[in-house]
């Protein structure tokens, strides 16, 4: 799936009564569509995408929380490289982009991966936990 | 009507005639912008929603704080027309219709409304985001009311 695939409909709503730009952060962080753009797509094709989107004028209330949607999806991933790229750009035509960007580069945190080995079988081959946020842990447990 | 930019600032003061940072986005609302409000229309049944179109040109804030002339998003901002417009915390007791109620999550001041009535739950006229106008109980509404806070201007 490509990242403009997703459904952004929550998304939407949350910005339709955003006063700050705090308000919304939060919302995306909770939304299951940034996660899931996270992992559905790469890091270069999310900015790929960034870079045109912000270059326009949103043409619908879809299109205007995007490239939202798009920054907090890179703040999810386990590198912090595409998310310093995509703040890098120019955005000023969406009035909250360099901010929120600045902000999530400031709060960022890695998702660790441990292996752990445990002795004795296990029923299921690999168990994997996903993370709340990227501050926690994700735990694979390895037979 | 002069020529006016389509994003500009207002010069706009505190009382102690700090400028207080603001942007007026006056660029046309949006394909879908009308739905979502609708959609909040119907989802807050109880509340009354005034007749106004979605605008960026003010927020809550900027009604609370800047009589609907501009959008106001940074919560220093707003702490500091807090504090230069000596603005006095009270209790939910004694809140009065004038007084202002502030939405804060996390440090972050989310919403704002002047009070417009009161009672056991106190009614609140704000702007959701740049969405409409509405007249709502202060916990009915899509911002968190877990913590709120009330304030008057008593000079």
């Amino acid at each position: 799936m490509k990242p403009a695939d997703f459904d952004l409909s929550n998304a939407s709503r949350a910005y339709a009564v955003a006063n700050t730009p705090f308000f919304l952060l939060r919302k995306l962080q909770s939304d299951p569509s940034a996660r899931a753009i996270c992992e559905a797509c790469p890091g270069h094709e999310i900015v790929e995408e960034l870079r045109s989107l912000v270059a326009a004028e949103p043409l619908d209330a879809i299109e205007a929380v995007r490239p939202y949607v798009y920054l907090v999806s890179l703040w999810f991933k386990p590198e912090i490289d595409h998310l310093q790229e995509a703040a890098k750009l120019e955005a000023s035509i969406h009035i909250w982009y360099s901010y929120l960007a600045e902000v999530l580069l400031e709060t960022y945190s890695p998702v660790q991966q441990q292996l752990m080995e445990v002795p004795g079988a296990l029923a299921a081959p690999a168990v994997s936990v996903g993370a709340d946020s990227p501050t926690m842990s994700r735990t694979i447990i390895a037979p | 009507m002069p020529f006016l930019s389509l994003r500009s600032e207002l010069s706009l003061h505190t009382r102690c005639e700090n400028q207080i940072q603001n942007e007026i986005d006056r660029r046309p609302s949006r394909a879908g912008d009308q739905r979502l409000c609708d959609d909040y229309r119907r989802d807050y049944p109880n509340a009354q929603h005034r007749p106004t179109a979605p605008t960026r040109q003010y927020n809550c804030h900027g009604l609370t704080f800047a009589c609907r002339r501009t959008w106001i998003w940074k919560s220093s901002e707003v702490a500091k027309i807090l504090i230069d417009d000596e603005y006095q915390r009270i209790e939910l007791r004694d809140v009065l219709p004038g007084d202002i109620v502030l939405y804060t999550q996390n440090g972050d001041i989310e919403h704002s409304g002047i009070v417009i009535k009161t009672g056991y739950v106190p009614i609140i006229l704000s702007k959701w985001g740049p969405a409409h106008e509405v007249v709502h109980r202060v916990n009915d509404c899509p911002y968190d009311a877990a913590q709120i806070s009330y304030h008057r201007i008593t000079r």
